[in-house]
């Protein structure tokens, strides 16, 4: 016989179980000589019944938790109670049961040792995760992919209520404090603000490159505006409508009375005439182009975009032309201009710091000062480019 | 006056009030940034998820059901862009997975059976230093699967019930409770772990 604990039963008691198991555990069943001793064997046996113990569904969790993680830890069964409890309660210590309170309050304190984070938002963030949103908004639109949330949204909606000047990478802050301070026309500048996002999606999906329809314009000025064919300047800037990053109101100017607000119609690769166009484009010709965020953060960025040019509407009608004068569509008091990073600034004359002239070549600035000198004046006939990728000279 | 709901704000984003929208992710933006920095370990990452998150949100702004809670969808959301995150972290093998903290059993049978009142818990407002102990936070949690982290700080965070998070999730009630557990059972090995190695060295 096996040997489990070295113990054994008595020969009588041995016999008397035999019976009860012979008897299917009916002692009255059980032959009278060992019935009393099965009787008491029944009795021992039946300390083993445990009818009134229920498996609980968190002994099986444990269990099952114990087979599946061989090596994983386990909460004990008091811990992984008070974690129900505690979930159960919605998180209230003082709602769990009075037993399992203590560890419920175990279970708090551990979450409050991860939810401690010393950690908050910057303005920035909101202002990026917005921009980026706008961005998507556009890129959706480009691709013809109808957003339903996006149907009543104007890209300068979403760039004016949400970062009026914040494009790219750029943090244009300073700008709208000088801009408030001055009490400009806020409403213009979030449209070129709203340009420049549009601009911003078209570069990114464009290797950096700026709008372009045409580099070469036919031997006619650039400045010779044609609906039908990309010609002029102005059809690079239309690029943008033609090919859905923007609308033509989106890059129509409150201070130009003739802007055109209208759908971009079918076929067409620019506006309809000069007076409809409200800003100057960088003059696209020759090989000298500037790319977008080419030189982010730099104060001597290019200026890629500005109000419209008094100078080549002055040049196109033969006018004697000022070098220094404002774009008409301020009054005459200055002019908004979007940089190649981005960013939108207000410029009380057309000379940037750096003395370039927006309205000019640097070869034409050249003349004129040296023209200057023998009271001569200098002229504008609409083939001229811009000397290299750092000389800013818009226009249509 | 009383605060304009979530679900309102949201209602008035998708006719096309923007303003809403900003004002939904004012509303949540640090609690957000915490709970996602906490899920993927690192300020720069956490904040590259919340941009992903709201952008999720414009893009799914039509399947909302505003009968439904907005906060536990926007963390759900979350939830899932730094799980995505994490798995391609770990794709990359950028991540340094941390051994199992005490692989030993005490029983000898595989599992280790975790008693909280046997863990050190220190209040968040006692003596460890912030940033230290932020540390070793983010270290306990490093060595949970993305999973387990989800759930984690879904309960912890946003104190979803067992209900909520197997409806957020996608997953049985019996999942979230075992998986919940088995977080929890993780985490505080984990922390016990890391806090007396900190002790140790102190």
């Amino acid at each position: 016989m096996e040997q489990h604990s070295g113990l054994t039963l008595s020969p009588t008691d041995s016999a008397a179980l035999d019976a009860l198991l012979e008897a299917g555990m009916d002692v009255a069943r059980v032959p009278e000589s060992t019935r009393a001793a099965a009787e008491r064997v029944g009795k021992l046996l039946g300390l083993l019944e445990a009818d009134d113990i229920v498996c609980d569904s968190a002994l099986i969790d444990v269990t099952m938790q114990r087979l599946v993680r061989q090596g994983e830890p386990v909460l004990s069964g008091q811990d992984a109670e008070a974690l129900d409890a505690w979930a159960l309660s919605g998180y209230r210590v003082e709602s769990t049961p009075h037993a399992l309170r203590g560890r419920a309050a175990r279970h708090e304190e551990l979450a409050s040792v991860v939810r401690d984070v010393d950690l908050e938002a910057t303005p920035f963030l909101v202002e990026k995760t917005f921009q980026a949103i706008a961005q998507r908004a556009a890129s959706d639109r480009a691709a013809g992919i109808s957003m339903p949330s996006a149907r009543g949204w104007r890209i300068s909606d979403l760039v004016s209520v949400a970062a009026m000047l914040l494009i790219g990478a750029s943090i244009l802050w300073p700008t709208l404090s000088y801009m408030g301070q001055k009490g400009r026309q806020l409403s213009c500048a979030a449209g070129l603000g709203s340009v420049a996002s549009a601009m911003g999606v078209y570069a990114n999906n464009h290797r950096d490159s700026l709008p372009l329809a045409t580099a070469g314009f036919g031997g006619a000025p650039w400045w010779d505006v044609s609906p039908d064919k990309p010609k002029a300047n102005s059809s690079n800037l239309f690029t943008l409508a033609r090919t859905g990053y923007a609308r033509l109101r989106d890059l129509a100017c409150s201070g130009n009375p003739k802007a055109d607000r209208s759908e971009v119609k079918k076929g067409a690769f620019d506006w309809s005439n000069l007076e409809s166009i409200s800003y100057s484009y960088q003059i696209m010709a020759g090989p000298a182009r500037p790319n977008w965020c080419r030189a982010a953060g730099e104060p001597a960025s290019m200026v890629v975009l500005a109000d419209r040019s008094p100078v080549v509407l002055r040049a196109i009608n033969r006018e004697v032309i000022d070098p220094l004068e404002n774009s008409p569509n301020h009054g005459g008091t200055g002019q908004y201009v979007l940089l190649a990073d981005g960013s939108v600034r207000w410029m009380a004359s057309p000379e940037r710091a750096n003395g370039d002239n927006i309205w000019l070549p640097r070869a034409v600035e050249a003349i004129i000062q040296q023209a200057a000198k023998f009271h001569q004046t200098g002229r504008l006939e609409g083939f001229e480019i811009p000397l290299n990728e750092k000389d800013s000279f818009v226009g249509p | 006056m009383k605060e304009v709901t979530d679900e309102k704000l949201f209602d008035l984003f998708r006719r096309g009030d923007l303003g809403a929208f900003r004002k939904l992710m004012e509303r949540y933006k640090d609690d957000l940034l915490r709970f996602l920095y906490r899920l993927v370990g690192d300020r720069t990452a956490a904040e590259d998820v919340f941009q992903e998150t709201f952008l999720q949100i414009y893009q799914s702004s039509d399947t909302f059901d505003i009968e439904r809670r907005f906060r536990p969808w926007l963390f759900t959301i979350a939830a899932n862009k730094g799980r995505d995150y994490l798995r391609k972290k770990l794709r990359r093998q950028e991540v340094d997975l941390l051994a199992p903290v005490g692989k030993d059993s005490s029983d000898g049978s595989g599992a280790m059976f975790v008693d909280l009142l046997e863990v050190d818990v220190e209040k968040p407002d006692a003596q460890m230093d912030r940033s230290e102990r932020d540390k070793l936070v983010q270290q306990a949690l490093g060595g949970l699967s993305p999973t387990l982290k989800e759930i984690l700080l879904l309960a912890y965070f946003q104190r979803l019930s067992y209900v909520q998070i197997a409806e957020e999730l996608g997953i049985p009630l019996g999942t979230v409770k075992s998986r919940l557990h088995a977080a929890v059972a993780a985490f505080a090995k984990r922390w016990q772990a890391v806090s007396k190695g900190e002790a140790a060295g102190a």
